[in-house]
C-alpha cells in the first residue's frame, strides 16, 4: 500500500501531525508513506525516519515566479503541472491532507488516489472531509474559546488512531546521529544536567514575549536555582540577535550558552533538557515530542487550546488580555504590545521554577497572586484520552464540567455512536478517562457533590429530551407541508423558543450554532431548510442521548460511600 | 519635489501580484463550464498561492466557500 499524506503549513504543524504519521506507520508497517511538506522545512526528515520519502513543495520559489515580472505567470503554472504529475506517477492508494487551507484542498482534487481523507475538493468543486474529524477541524477554526481539540488529537482521530500507542508521542520523532553529534559539545561545555532550554524568538512578532522579559525570568530563576545552566536555542538566521542577549546574561555571571543547532540537534539538546521556556514555537512542539516539559508563554495569536504544549505536566502561561488570541494576519492594533508587556517575568519565573524541581503544589499560589495579568493552565494528556489544558484556578461549575462533557460527547459521537451505521463505540472507556480527568482537577470533591452536579444536569437534559420529541412529531407534521412558509414560521418558532431555553443551561449551549445557522436561514430553498431543520434535531436528539449515557456512566464512577448513603437517607 | 515618488519594493511585488491574480482569475472566468477540470484546479491552486502573499489575505484556515 502507498500512503500520500500531505502537510502544507508550517514546521510546528508538522510536529503536531507527528504522533498521527507515527500511528500510522504502527499499522501499516509495509506500507510506504511519502510526506509532502513546504520545501523549507524537509530538515524535520531526519527526525521521521519511519517515513519513506519526505517531498518538497516548492512553495516558495512558485510564488516568487508569481510576482516577478521578469518571470511568466505560467512559468509556475508548468512547474506546479509537472510537480502534480510525479505525484500522481505514484499511483497512491490513500491521500490524507493534514493541512486545513483552501491550496491544500485544491491540491488533493488534483491527486489521484483510490481513497481520500481531508479537505479537499471534488470534481464539481464541492468540499469533502472524508471524515466528521476533518469536517470538524474545518469549523473549528472559527470557534473561540477552550471547547476544541488539540490539532494533534483531531489527526490521531480522524485517522482512528486513538489508543494506537498509550503515549501518542512515544517514537513521534526519533533523535538522529547528526543531532546528538551537534548536541555533544553543548552538552559536553555545560556538563551539567541541570539544563534549561530557553528559545526566546518566534516566527511572529505578536507572539514575541520580548528578549528583555525572557532576561528578567532567566536572572530571577538563576539565583533560586544556581546549578541551572540556560542553553539558549536559536537557528543560524538568528544568532545575530541572540548573542548579545547571551553576553548580557553571561556579563551577570549567569551560566548561560547559545546553541545554533538544526533541528536536529535542537531535538537532541531537549532530550537533555530539563524544561524548555518558550512562546508558541515549533521548539515547543519539540521539546513535546523529546519528552521535556514546557513552560509555554502564550501571547498574541498563540491558541492555547489548539497548539498548546502536548507534554503532560507542561505548564501554559496565558495572557489576559482581552483580545488574545489574535487573528495570524494582521499587525496588532493596540498601541502597544500589551498582551506580552503584561505577562509579568517573575510569574513566569516563579512558575517555570515549579515546573523545574517537578511540582506543582504552589502553581495555584502563584495564578492566585498574578490573577490580574495571567492565567496559568496545566496541561494533562495521560487520562483523559484527548489532550487538556485547565486553569489552575478553575472551579467546578456546570460550566466548567459542560466542557469535558461536551468535547467527550463529541468525540464519541464522530465516533459514530447514536448513528444508525455506527460501530462499536468505547463508551465504557471514554467515561471513565472522563472520570478520571475530572478527579485530576478538581481533587478535593466529594462523590455526593459529583452527583449532585450529575443529577442537576441529567435533570435538564431530560426536559430538553422532551422537547426534541415534540420537535420529532412537528418534523412529522411539516413534512408534507414544509412549502407553506407559514407553518415553517410556526415550527422555526419553537426552535427560537428552545434555543433562548438553552442559553442558560451550560450543557446545551453547544447546540446553538447549529440552531442559529437554521434560524437565520431564511434564503434557502424550503426543501434545503427543511432538510437542514431534520438534520439539527436529529443531531441534537443523538448528542442529548450520548450527554445522558455519559452522564450515568459518570455517576457511576463515582460511587458513594456506604455510610455516607445511609445518612443521604435520613 | 517630483511629480512621481518611486514606488516601494514591496508596492512593485504587490502590483505584480495582483496582475498575476487578475490574469489567473480572468482565466479561471473564462473556462465556464469547465472550471473544476485539472487545468481549472491548478489555476486555482496558484490563485491561493498569491492570495498567501498578498496583504489582508490568511489562507492559512478553510473558511467561507470551504463549508
Amino acid at each position: 500500500m502507498k500512503i500520500l499524506i500531505l502537510s502544507l503549513l508550517r514546521i510546528g504543524d508538522v510536529i503536531m501531525a507527528a504522533p498521527a504519521l507515527r500511528g500510522l506507520r504502527d499499522r501499516y508497517p509495509q506500507a510506504r508513506i511519502h510526506l509532502v511538506v513546504n520545501s523549507q522545512f524537509t530538515g524535520i526528515a531526519p527526525l521521521l525516519p519511519y517515513i519513506d520519502r519526505v517531498i518538497p513543495f516548492e512553495r516558495e520559489r512558485l510564488q516568487k515566479g508569481l510576482g516577478d515580472a521578469s518571470v511568466p505567470v505560467f512559468e509556475s503554472y508548468a512547474r506546479l503541472e509537472s510537480f502534480i504529475d510525479s505525484l500522481n506517477a505514484e499511483n497512491y492508494d490513500v491521500a490524507i491532507n493534514l493541512t486545513h487551507n483552501r491550496l491544500s484542498a485544491w491540491m488533493m482534487s488534483l491527486i489521484e488516489a483510490k481513497a481520500k481523507t481531508g479537505l479537499s475538493f471534488d470534481a464539481q468543486g464541492r468540499v469533502s472531509f472524508g471524515s466528521n474529524w476533518f469536517r470538524y477541524l474545518n469549523y473549528q477554526v472559527d470557534s473561540e474559546g477552550p471547547e476544541v481539540f488539540h490539532f494533534s488529537d483531531v489527526f490521531r482521530f480522524a485517522l482512528d488512531l486513538d489508543g494506537e500507542r498509550e503515549n501518542t508521542l512515544d517514537s513521534a520523532l526519533i533523535e538522529s546521529a547528526s543531532g546528538r553529534r551537534e548536541a555533544d559539545p553543548v552538552l559536553n561545555e555545560t556538563g551539567s544536567r541541570n539544563i534549561i532550554a530557553v528559545q526566546p524568538l518566534t516566527s511572529d512578532r505578536k507572539k514575541d514575549w520580548g528578549v528583555q522579559n525572557f532576561s528578567a525570568a532567566i536572572e530571577l530563576m538563576a539565583k533560586r536555582f544556581p546549578e541551572a545552566t540556560f542553553v539558549v536555542l536559536g537557528a543560524p538566521f538568528e544568532k545575530e540577535k541572540l548573542l548579545p542577549f547571551v553576553d548580557r546574561l553571561r556579563a551577570k555571571t549567569i551560566q548561560a550558552r547559545l546553541a545554533v543547532v538544526s533541528l536536529e540537534g535542537a531535538f537532541s539538546l531537549l532530550k537533555s533538557s530539563r524544561i524548555l521556556l518558550t512562546g508558541d514555537t515549533s521548539i515547543k512542539h519539540l521539546a513535546c515530542a523529546a519528552g521535556t516539559r514546557v513552560v509555554e508563554i502564550c501571547v498574541g495569536s498563540s491558541d492555547p487550546y489548539r497548539t498548546g504544549a502536548y507534554r503532560h505536566g507542561s505548564v501554559i502561561v496565558r495572557t489576559r488580555e482581552t483580545c488574545a488570541p489574535c487573528p495570524h494576519s494582521g499587525a496588532c492594533h493596540r498601541e502597544s504590545h500589551a498582551c506580552a508587556e503584561r505577562v509579568p517575568a517573575e510569574a513566569v519565573a516563579l512558575v517555570a521554577g515549579e515546573v523545574y524541581e517537578g511540582r506543582m503544589f504552589q502553581l495555584r499560589a502563584i495564578a492566585e497572586e498574578y490573577a490580574d495579568y495571567i492565567d496559568v493552565l496545566r496541561v494533562e494528556s495521560r487520562v483523559s484520552g484527548y489532550w487538556a489544558a485547565y486553569s489552575v484556578l478553575e472551579t467546578l461549575t456546570e460550566e466548567s464540567l459542560a466542557r469535558w462533557l461536551d468535547l467527550t460527547c463529541r468525540k464519541l459521537w464522530f465516533m459514530g455512536m447514536g448513528s444508525q451505521t455506527g460501530g462499536m463505540v468505547p463508551l465504557g472507556t471514554e467515561v471513565v478517562r472522563l472520570s478520571r480527568l475530572l478527579r485530576v482537577i478538581h481533587p478535593w470533591v466529594s462523590a455526593i457533590e459529583w452527583r449532585h452536579f450529575f443529577a442537576d444536569m441529567e435533570r435538564d437534559l431530560r426536559s430538553a429530551e422532551a422537547r426534541i420529541n415534540g420537535f420529532k412529531v412537528g418534523l412529522e407534521y411539516l413534512k408534507g407541508c414544509y412549502e407553506d412558509p407559514r407553518r415553517m414560521r410556526e415550527f422555526v418558532r419553537g426552535l427560537i423558543a428552545f434555543r433562548d431555553r438553552i442559553r442558560h443551561v451550560p450543557l446545551m449551549r453547544s447546540f446553538k450554532d447549529g440552531l442559529d445557522s437554521v434560524i437565520e436561514d431564511d434564503v434557502s430553498p424550503a426543501f434545503t431548510r427543511f432538510r437542514r431543520i431534520m438534520s439539527l434535531v436529529a443531531e441534537i436528539e443523538r448528542r442529548t442521548e450520548i450527554y445522558l449515557r455519559l452522564l450515568r456512566g459518570l455517576a457511576g464512577q463515582f460511587p458513594v460511600p456506604h455510610g455516607k448513603k445511609r445518612m443521604e437517607k435520613l | 519635489m517630483s511629480a512621481h515618488n518611486e514606488p516601494t519594493p514591496e508596492e512593485t511585488l504587490k502590483h505584480f501580484l495582483e496582475l498575476s491574480l487578475a490574469q489567473i482569475q480572468w482565466r479561471i472566468r473564462k473556462h465556464g463550464e469547465n472550471k473544476f477540470d485539472a487545468e481549472m484546479r491548478r489555476m486555482r491552486l496558484l490563485e491561493e498561492l498569491i492570495k498567501e502573499q498578498l496583504p489582508d489575505e490568511n489562507s492559512r484556515f478553510a473558511t467561507g466557500s470551504s463549508r
